[in-house]
Formats: C-alpha cells, sequence, structure tokens
C-alpha cells in the first residue's frame, strides 16, 4: 500500500494506482486512513509493482510495520467554510516529517481543521486540532480493541512549537515504551501520567528534550524509501520469488471474483480447484 | 532409502531466515543459519492459515530448540521434528537437509 500522504492525491497519481490495480488485477479498497489497498499480488508481482508506483511518484506506506501510519486531515480552511487553519497543508507535512519512523507499535496522526473535529484527531495517538488560538495537542488515544480518546496535551501553539512537541513525544515513546505497547498504554503505566509526559516533554524535567529532538532529526535525516532501496538491489531482489529452484508460482493461491473484484477463495470454493497434496 | 536431491547452491539460502524450494513437487522450507553451521527443512504449508508461507517466517529459538514462527498467527513450529509448540497434536513434515561442497540436497522419503 503506497503512502498517501495526508490523503490528498492528484487526479494522475490516482489514474496511476487505477492503472497498476488493473494492469495485475488487484482487488482495491480505500481505507479508513484516506489511502488505498491493493490486494492479492503474487510475491513475484511486487517489485515490479513497486518499480511502475515508485515511477508515478508514489513510495513505501508502511502498512504494515509497526512504524508511523498515516496522518488522516479533513480539507481544512482551504475547502471548508468552518475550517480555521490548513489542516492538509499540516497533516501532509508531519506525514513527511515522521514517515519512516519505527516503533513499538504501530501509529497513528490526524489533524482537524476546526473543532468539530472531521478528521477525528482524538483518537489518535497524536491529534492536532486548529483552533482561532493556534493548534491544540492531543496525545495517547487510539481505536482498535480497546478505543481511548486522547488526552488535551496543550493548547494555542505555534507550528515550530507544535513539532517541537510532537518530535519530543514520539522520540520519548519510541525510547521509553515496550514492544508492543500503544502510546496510551505506555502513558497510563507512566508514574505520574499525562501530567509526568507533559514535564518531560514541555518542561524538559528530565534534561532529555535536546537529546530527543536529535534522534527525530537523524531519523527524518536518514529517511528511505524501501521499496526503492529494494527494487535497485538484485540480491535484495532474490527473496521476491516464491521458490528459490523454480519460476512456478504457489499453486495454493487461487482467487474467485465478488463483486467485479478478485478475493481469496474460502475453503468451499477451494474444493473445486486442483487441491495440493501436503506430505 | 534416502534419495538427496540437490536443490540449489548455498549462497542462494537466504542467511539467518528460510527460502522455499520447489523438490518433487512438495513445497519445502529450508532455514539456513550460518554462525551455528545449521541448516533446517521442514514443509512450507502452514496448517493454521492454510498457506505456504512458513519459509518467510521469523526464526528464533525457544528453550534451546531452533524454531520458526508463521508470519501469520505466529504459532511455533520446531525446525527440527516440525512440532507445534502452541498444539503438540499438530507436526509438520521436516525433511533431511544437508550442504554438500555448497550444494544443498535435500531429501524426500516416500
Amino acid at each position: 500500500m503506497p503512502r498517501i500522504t495526508g490523503g490528498e492525491i492528484s487526479p494522475d497519481m490516482l489514474i496511476a494506482l487505477g492503472q497498476v490495480g488493473k494492469k495485475y488485477n488487484l482487488y482495491t479498497k480505500i481505507t479508513g486512513g484516506q489511502r488505498v489497498d491493493l490486494f492479492g499480488a503474487r510475491v513475484d508481482q511486487l517489485p515490479p509493482i513497486w518499480k511502475e508506483l515508485i515511477a508515478a511518484g508514489f513510495e513505501s506506506g508502511h502498512a504494515y510495520g509497526k512504524s508511523l501510519r498515516t496522518v488522516k486531515s479533513c480539507v481544512g480552511s482551504t475547502w471548508c467554510r468552518y475550517g480555521v487553519d490548513d489542516s492538509v497543508g499540516l497533516a501532509i507535512e508531519l506525514e513527511n516529517r515522521y514517515k519512516g519512523l519505527r516503533s513499538p507499535h504501530k501509529i497513528k496522526l490526524a489533524v482537524s481543521g476546526c473543532t468539530r473535529e472531521c478528521a477525528e484527531a482524538q483518537s489518535r495517538d497524536v491529534g492536532v486540532i486548529a483552533t482561532e488560538n493556534g493548534w491544540n495537542l492531543y496525545v495517547c488515544g487510539n481505536g482498535g480493541m480497546k478505543p481511548r480518546h486522547a488526552d488535551l496535551f496543550a493548547t494555542g501553539l505555534d507550528k515550530a512549537t507544535l513539532i517541537k512537541y510532537i518530535d519530543r513525544f514520539l522520540s520519548f515513546y519510541v525510547r521509553s515504551a515496550d514492544h508492543l505497547q500503544r502510546t496510551s498504554v505506555w502513558m497510563e503505566n507512566m508514574e505520574g501520567g499525562l501530567d509526568y509526559l507533559k514535564s518531560v516533554v514541555i518542561d524538559d524535567k528530565l534534561g532529555l528534550c535536546g537529546q530527543l529532538e536529535q534522534q527525530m532529526q537523524h531519523v527524518i535525516d536518514t529517511y528511505q524509501c524501501e521499496w526503492k532501496t529494494t527494487i535497485e538491489d538484485e540480491s535484495k531482489l532474490k527473496r521476491f520469488r516464491h521458490f528459490i529452484n523454480s519460476e512456478q508460482p504457489d499453486d495454493n493461491v487461487m482467487f474467485v471474483e465478488e463483486r467485479g473484484q478478485i478475493r481469496p477463495a474460502d475453503a468451499e470454493e477451494r474444493k473445486h480447484f486442483k487441491l495440493v497434496e501436503v506430505a | 532409502m534416502a534419495r538427496w536431491q540437490v536443490v540449489c547452491h548455498v549462497d542462494d539460502l537466504q542467511p539467518d531466515s528460510g527460502v522455499c524450494a520447489l523438490v518433487e513437487g512438495l513445497q519445502v522450507a529450508i532455514f539456513y543459519m550460518p554462525k551455528d553451521k545449521a541448516v533446517y527443512a521442514i514443509n512450507n504449508y502452514d496448517p493454521f492459515s492454510h498457506a505456504n508461507v512458513l519459509s518467510r517466517g521469523i526464526i528464533g529459538d525457544i528453550n534451546g530448540q531452533p524454531v520458526v514462527a508463521s508470519p501469520l498467527y505466529k504459532q511455533h513450529f520446531n525446525l527440527q521434528t516440525g512440532v507445534c509448540l502452541e498444539d503438540e497434536t499438530v507436526t509438520l513434515p521436516a525433511y533431511p537437509v544437508r550442504i554438500e561442497n555448497s550444494s544443498v540436497q535435500v531429501s524426500i522419503t516416500e
């Protein structure tokens, strides 16, 4: 799944995405993170698919990783009569800043252009809402198995301060949370909770802020699209074939058609195909 | 009697990971740990997810047993015996495998 920063995509990019989906007969669906799933590719098809996507200007969406996923946005002041600030512009800036960041669990952000909150920022690890007085920052929310509304962390921020706080917050989380621990559980298990977190990120109680910002800057400076790196490296491409000693694809991968698109065949449908014996 | 089949060159294996080979119509997942000079082969089919994916699992050890974790639902399989650690009623075929003069060889017994 390629990255579509802030959910903003030009008609040309949409067409390019559609052409790849059509050429490789992929299942396509709009995701909750304002991008497009392309499912049903065989492992050997991934390099040519990504070659085409990258040529069209896309990059890896880090969609399966414990990493930054999406920064959702509403249309903001540019297109909405209620919009107070440019939520799309900020969402794109934040997504480009933190893309590729690896973390204890997936991280999702959102930016709303006003308090009507169409981007649902208060259910994200980091949520930003535009107000007349500046940006309000919310942290440690999530949807999922145990939904949690984010807590208000700071209000009336200018963009530079907002980004500084998010840098420090995410760095601190990445450095100190347990594996597979989301921001909400991380904060709830922290002695002193939200107030303590504020004292570390805003008041620099631990004297760590310089280091946290530096670490985030390093991540930003060393960003790479792993798919671009992979398709340019012959030795890495060796992994993208099903068999090491044959060009055959995996004959256990079977699709049927539903609503005009492919989907994996279920157990009953598989009986009608030639079944693969397992010794 | 065991008949050794040449599958690939040792350089085709992925160090500390797996590859899948087609041997007599069977999908065989081959795992290679160069530091321990160890190579293991089990069937590539994950009975829990009904997919041929085990060669793409992460390898490690649990209580000294070399294992692969299925990339889908994360059950662990002993690489020597094929036994599933979470459900011992499930055992995958494990195959003899060796590296002879850089050639990787698997034996499928009838």
